[in-house]
């Protein structure tokens, strides 16, 4: 008999087997420290990252990760970037069998207003460490009066890695390009609405949206592109439906109205011409006017 | 910080403390107070470890496995635990104010195991409840409810289970696995697909969030870490945990707890074996960690989880791994007419020694009922309602020679009662397996029921165009409803009662459970008696 607070008894194992304790035919550390384990190699494939700072830039390097003894390990490799740079993976554990290199790539980011110079991620596991020097450039600015590129960008879902919210504000209207990360398609077949959206740094004015939809020779706009959607802005906390588009069958489709001053700009998609399966958006642009 | 959680988790949370009166949910920027009972860390923990609950599982007569994993700030690397091991102090009793404790001990989570504690506590008594919990540091952990499997050779009685399958996190809220944890069960078991390996985006796919699911997680689940944040997300989930909580689950795995579709070696991308099988090995290796499995623990890409359990005379359960042994799916995969290759006797699914096992095991068994838990569908099933024939190479029918093996294995013990349970599919079905599926007139000498998926599909419909495709090209299909949920079924000497049960929605929490259809299979006489609901046919 025990009662509730008194009572755990001494470290002892009665009639119960703790499993994961043994490490059958695997050479794990010895002792409780793994940051001693050896026979481990880290590397990459590029002496230097160059990052630009924008939100949606595609660039990184490839952390490889091996197992340089005879006996299989599982082993574990930190990365560390001070901030503002962001990594996409802080830690990459994995089994190695012995001789094998996992390559992983990661992706290296840093916010718009990240001052320009040098920079550096540090890369250890076990006795391992690994200095990898990054770039950070300068910021791009857009000269075409589209406020929707080079800010940050969310979507419902996102049907990854091919079809991600990115490529709907990377500059590309081109829909050959599709099914190679230029445009974006949710995740959910046959469920609407989904969305897009793009969140600005400050309130801009906006009184234009134009939407490229999938209109490929493949696909065109008429059997795959969206067909409903509507335009909102959001004006202080709130959502407001500036635009409606129904029964569109083009490649783009531009929505004016009365300029607003928003925080942020969605499309709501409602309905495709290829019936309930996907929303897809090539590119998606917002003007002033 | 409660007030900074989001009103999905907010409501989840609400729901999780009526069902079980305690709670740890998480958000993804903070962590909420744990329950902490004193102090004096020794472990280097710096908040509640026990974010993803407690779990139990593989019952058998006189053990059963507890679970929990160390993670404070589960979405960090490490969860947020130190690199280091851990000690845990665990406790089992008989009853849940843990006055008459039974057993205890304390285990060592360690790092590389991801802090999982795995304690396969023996010497218990044969068909009664026990209830455990952990401590680590002055943080007491939830108090589970396990269950013994019956006496070997016990006679009579009755035997309760939940049945369901699949459930992707961003498909919608897991109300039904909160409600299965009002049900009184004697165990769970999961047919595969516990997480689905996909990028998350921000919003968390159909449950629509405001708070955003961190970056992390958009990336595939690939290596260990990532497999292990994945799992971090799922069992965060407050229903989830309470579906662990109260009942002892017995899990099989399916594809996606590796990669959607991959059979064996083959992964859907083509990927070279080698580096397929570090992913593999990575995957085996976080699902163990995250279930309450028997050791050991998968050390490599290979590991053994096809097994069976007794349920006194009353019952076995065989649980197989149709994933693991696999010949590449024929015909490229997806839906295919007959081929000379879906026919080649070369090509396995479970493999050969599994399905000898299982066979042998059947032909042995002197239980009432005999009921397989399984992945893919093994009926004959065809969409095409014309004379032609368009069969999923994914599933049995894709593995004609061995699916022929197994349904005449089946067939030679219909007075064994074969049940066969199946997952996979996101819908309830219910199946006469016929000596000729092409022909109703044929002897009736098993039954396989779909329980239909917790959440894949998301909201879900009754019947889809392909559910009807389905119902008019077989006949032995006595059901079709394609609503999230469960099935509950109950054992005894006489009969086995199955109530399929759904929710009408799982895009926003809250949705009630009801029973959707009753069926009733009589010991003796293989076959499917609807005593509630509407026929079908």
């Amino acid at each position: 008999m025990m009662r509730l607070r008194s009572g755990w008894r001494p470290a002892a194992v009665l009639g119960a087997v703790v499993l994961g304790m043994v490490a059958a035919g695997i050479t794990g550390p010895a002792a409780a420290d793994r940051s001693v384990q050896r026979g481990l190699s880290i590397g990459t494939d590029v002496a230097q990252v160059a990052v630009t700072p924008v939100p949606c830039a595609k660039q990184g390097f490839e952390l490889r990760f091996g197992n340089t003894g005879t006996t299989a390990v599982y082993a574990d490799a930190f990365l560390d970037a001070a901030a503002p740079l962001t990594l996409s993976r802080k830690l990459v554990s994995s089994y190695l069998p012995p001789g094998y290199t996992l390559k992983v790539p990661i992706a290296v980011n840093a916010p718009r207003g990240t001052a320009k110079g040098s920079y550096s991620i540090e890369i250890r596991a076990g006795d391992q460490k690994l200095t990898l020097p990054v770039q950070v450039g300068e910021a791009p600015t857009d000269t075409t009066g589209n406020l929707a590129r080079y800010v940050p960008v969310s979507a419902s879902t996102e049907h990854l890695p091919v079809y991600p919210a990115c490529g709907a504000v990377d500059g590309d209207r081109d829909s050959e390009h599709w099914a190679k990360t230029t445009g974006w398609n949710d995740a959910t077949k046959g469920s609407f609405p989904d969305w897009l959206q793009v969140t600005f740094d400050q309130p801009q004015s906006v009184g234009r949206v134009d939407l490229y939809t999938l209109n490929s020779k493949q696909y065109p706009a008429a059997g795959y592109g969206l067909k409903d959607w509507d335009v909102q802005a959001r004006v202080g906390d709130a959502w407001q439906t500036v635009a409606e588009v129904r029964g569109n069958v083009a490649g783009l489709k531009s929505s004016t109205f009365t300029p607003v001053t928003a925080t942020a700009v969605r499309v709501l998609t409602l309905a495709s011409n290829e019936g309930p399966t996907y929303s897809r958006i090539v590119e998606l642009e917002v003007y002033d006017n | 910080m409660t007030e900074d959680l989001r009103p999905a988790v907010r409501l989840a949370r609400r729901r999780f403390l009526t069902l079980t009166g305690a709670a740890t949910a998480v958000a993804f920027g903070t962590n909420l107070p744990g329950t902490a009972v004193g102090s004096g860390a020794t472990g280097g923990l710096t908040g509640n470890p026990f974010t993803l609950g407690v779990a139990s599982g593989d019952p058998l007569p006189d053990a059963v496995v507890i679970w929990t994993r160390l993670a404070p700030k589960p979405f960090e690397p490490l969860g947020g635990a130190p690199y280091k091991e851990v000690g845990v102090d665990w406790q089992v009793a008989k009853d849940e104010h843990f006055r008459q404790v039974v057993r205890a001990g304390r285990a060592t989570a360690r790092p590389e195991y991801a802090h999982s504690v795995h304690v396969d506590v023996q010497g218990l008594q044969p068909g009664r409840h026990y209830w455990y919990r952990f401590r680590v540091d002055g943080y007491l952990s939830q108090t589970g409810r396990t269950r013994t499997a019956p006496a070997p050779g016990q006679r009579g009685g009755q035997l309760t289970l939940g049945v369901s399958s699949c459930q992707a996190w961003t498909d919608g809220y897991y109300t039904a696995q909160g409600h299965l944890a009002s049900e009184d069960v004697d165990a769970v078991v999961f047919l595969g697909d516990y997480i689905y390996e996909f990028g998350i985006s921000a919003a968390g796919g159909l449950r629509n969030l405001a708070d955003p699911v961190p970056d992390q997680f958009r990336t595939e689940a690939d290596t260990l870490d990532r497999y292990r944040l994945q799992y971090a997300l799922y069992k965060a989930d407050p229903n989830l945990q309470a579906a662990h909580l109260n009942t002892p689950w017995i899990t099989t795995w399916d594809d996606h707890e590796v990669q959607d579709n991959y059979a064996g070696l083959v992964s859907k991308s083509n990927a070279p074996v080698e580096d397929f099988l570090v992913r593999r090995a990575n995957a085996y290796r976080a699902y163990w960690e995250h279930l309450p499995l028997r050791g050991p623990a998968p050390q490599g890409p290979n590991y053994l989880l096809y097994r069976r359990f007794s349920f006194g005379r009353l019952a076995e359960l065989s649980v197989l791994d149709t994933r693991q042994y696999r010949s590449d799916q024929a015909s490229g995969d997806g839906w295919k007419a007959d081929s000379e290759a879906r026919r080649d006797p070369a090509r396995v699914l479970a493999g050969q020694q599994q399905t000898q096992w299982f066979l042998a095991g059947l032909n042995r068994s002197r239980a009432t009922w005999n009921v397989l838990a399984n992945q893919v569908i093994m009926s004959r099933m065809d969409l095409d309602p014309t004379p032609a024939d368009l069969y999923n190479m994914d599933a049995w029918d894709g593995y004609e020679a061995e699916q022929k093996v197994m349904l005449d294995g089946l067939a030679a013990n219909r007075h064994r009662n074969p049940v066969v349970l199946t997952g996979d599919v996101h819908a309830g079905y219910a199946m006469e397996m016929k000596r000729d599926f092409a022909d109703p007139s044929s002897q009736t000498y098993g039954v396989e029921l779909v329980p239909t998926s917790f959440s894949s599909g998301g909201n879900g419909v009754d019947v889809s165009a392909n559910g009807e495709k389905f119902l008019a090209a077989n006949p032995h299909l006595k059901l079709v409803n394609e609503k999230r949920g469960y099935s509950v079924l109950r054992f005894d000497e006489k009969e086995l009662r199955v109530d399929l049960r759904a929710v009408p929605y799982i895009d926003r929490p809250g949705a009630p459970i009801s029973t959707i259809h009753s069926f009733v299979v009589e010991a003796g006489n293989p076959g499917l008696n609807t005593v509630a609901g509407e026929a079908v046919r």
